[in-house]
């Protein structure tokens, strides 16, 4: 569209004219941003650790408790090893189990010696693939006398809960700053707008389209998304790297290396700044453009 | 070319500004409104150009009904018509220059063209050596004629000034009014809103009376006008300097609208 240079030059020249508001929005853009940031960054280290604490490729497979022991060896052992994706499978008896539970428990368990054990016979298998866990599990309690195959490590189902919720938390950071930055920057918009009411209202007299009015205004709020988008990039990436330096001696997993994300990270959050910045001045827009000559001035 | 049709005008808080108006506006009139402050002549040119609605009744402007026009039309329909508000509106951080060439820009015509152009119509209304002033710089009567340099800029072919002659020296009216007349003699219609009825007296053309919200006065009609070909001001224009003239001198006013009006149209066909 002809004219789109002069449009543009007007949209920058108000985020400069209007310095102060401009400045207030981009700390509060980037400051939203940097939230953002930080939970999607908590949620990714979340799930890279769930992921490896997952590894724990064993699982224990639980017999009916009726099996003996012989049959356990002789027959079940066997069909199980037949399930794909298995690599290893262990018989572990239920008095192997017992002594297991009373050297961490002590001897709160001595009665249950012997005829009184009621823990069944089982198995310690170990997988190939992990992906293929659920597939495997099936398999296995379709072998006859499996009563259960043991969850994933405790550990892991924590963390994988943990990250639902760190993911959950998140989401809602993201939508509660997403609008209040919405808001800002539609404000600072308007500000503009009433700052320039009156040449509105003669672009208007004149013959310009909604278009023609609307464009420097948007381009104002996706320059300040944009600037608010690189500023909380350059941060992020500077704390976070801090941040891991100082925690990476306390903290043994493997964390995600900045480097590895700083591309999407950028380019999610000027994304992001532009669409909200872009959204902003349309909302206030919006009003203006309905309105006619002495509505705009207010006389 | 308007037309307006038992048209009454009530605004929001109660004013009763117009009251069953109905006037006839012929292609190629220059037409003098006159009437008491608060009569609502101001109400009525912005009936025109749909700054405001009727509450009753239809206005039809080019046989078109402006009262059910949708939104988006109203744009262009603005473009037609060249409006010099009795406030001037001018914006006071831009100079001389740029007020005057907003109007263009606004309707995206090309840089080159918008030069031209504004040079030359402030040499019509003698301010080209203004041009890089900004308003508050210059006396009432000089904004008044950037206003009216700005309603010129694009050609339209109706010109609606609203007391353009309010804040200066008869003599200079009396200007403003000559060069009216040269433009209406090139078929653009024209509406003037005015309390000097010295003014009116001193023109042959027809005046409208408004007073309280009615039409109390029509001197009807004037006689057919024979359309002369351009031949605006040529002082104003001798003026002006040499490259600028022989700019100019290929590029008659309709050709530059023509070229503008075509910008725009392209651009929203093919750019956007
Ligand atoms: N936006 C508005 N809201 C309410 N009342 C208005 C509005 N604009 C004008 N009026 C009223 O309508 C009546 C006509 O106003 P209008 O501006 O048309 O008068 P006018 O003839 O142009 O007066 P003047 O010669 O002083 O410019 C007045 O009583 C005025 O107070
Ligand atoms: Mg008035």
């Amino acid at each position: 569209m002809r004219g789109i240079g002069y449009l543009f030059k007007e949209g920058i020249k108000s985020v400069w004219n209007n310095r102060m508001m401009s400045l207030a929005s981009i700390g509060v853009l980037v400051s939203c941003l940097l939230i953002t940031g930080a939970a999607v960054l908590l949620s990714m280290n979340v799930n890279s650790v769930v992921e490896s604490v997952g590894k724990e490729n064993q699982v224990t497979v639980f017999l009916n408790d009726n099996v003996k022991e012989l049959e356990a060896v002789m027959e079940i052992g066997p069909e199980i090893r037949k399930v794909d994706n298995i690599s290893d499978c262990v018989f572990f008896s239920k008095e192997e189990a017992i002594a297991e539970l009373q050297d961490e428990l002590g001897n709160l368990f001595a009665e249950l010696q012997g005829e009184n054990n009621p823990l069944p016979h089982a198995f310690h298998v170990t997988m190939v693939d992990l992906s293929q866990y659920d597939e495997t599990v099936k398999s296995i309690m379709q072998v006859e006398g499996v009563y259960k195959v043991s969850d994933r490590s405790e550990v892991a189902e924590k963390l994988t809960s943990l990250n639902e919720l760190v993911t959950q938390i998140g989401l809602w950071i993201v939508v509660v700053l997403g609008i209040i930055s919405l808001f800002i920057i539609s404000n600072s918009v308007r500000m503009t707008m009433y700052s320039r009411r009156f040449e509105i209202s003669i672009m208007k007299s004149v013959g310009a389209t909604d278009w023609f009015v609307r464009v420097p205004f948007v381009i104002e709020g996706v320059v300040l998304g944009v600037i608010s988008g690189v500023i909380a990039s350059g941060i992020i990436a500077f704390l976070y790297e801090a941040l891991i330096a100082a925690v990476q001696y306390i903290i043994p997993f493997s964390e995600i290396i900045y480097s590895t994300v700083a591309l999407k990270m950028t380019l999610s959050f000027v994304v992001l700044g532009m669409v909200i910045g872009a959204a902003g001045s349309a909302i206030s827009i919006g009003r203006y453009l309905k309105m006619e000559g002495g509505e705009i001035l207010g006389w | 070319m308007i037309q307006f049709k038992n048209v009454s005008k009530t605004y929001p808080n109660g004013t009763k500004a117009l009251s069953n108006i109905n006037i006839n506006i012929d292609k190629g009139e220059f037409v003098f409104i006159v009437g008491a402050s608060g009569s609502g002549k101001s109400t009525f040119l912005k009936l025109i150009m749909k700054e405001e609605q009727p509450t009753e009744g239809e206005i039809f402007v080019n046989d078109v009904n402006i009262t059910s026009m949708k939104r988006r039309k109203v744009p262009y329909l603005r473009r037609t018509m060249g409006i010099v508000f009795q406030d001037f509106r001018l914006i006071d951080k831009m100079s001389v220059f740029d007020n005057v060439a907003f109007a263009m820009r606004v309707i995206g015509a090309r840089p080159k063209a918008v030069k031209r152009r504004v040079l030359y119509i402030l040499g019509l209304v003698g301010l080209k050596d203004k041009a890089d002033c900004r308003p508050a710089e210059l006396s009432g009567g000089e904004q008044q004629r950037v206003s009216l340099a700005r309603a010129l800029v694009n050609n339209p072919s109706l010109i609606i000034a609203d007391e353009p002659t309010g804040n200066i020296d008869p003599e200079m009216s009396f200007e403003i009014i000559e060069l009216l007349n040269e433009i209406n003699k090139q078929g653009t219609t024209i509406i003037v809103v005015t309390h000097e009825h010295e003014l009116v007296q001193k023109f042959k053309n027809r005046v409208i009376e408004i007073n309280d919200g009615k039409v109390t006065g029509d001197s009807g009609a004037t006689a057919e006008k024979t359309v002369v070909p351009i031949k605006i001001n040529q002082e104003s224009l001798a003026e002006l300097p040499k490259e600028i003239k022989e700019e100019i001198a290929d590029v008659s006013a309709d050709e530059i609208n023509e070229e503008a009006l075509k910008a725009i149209n392209e651009g929203e066909a093919d750019d956007l």
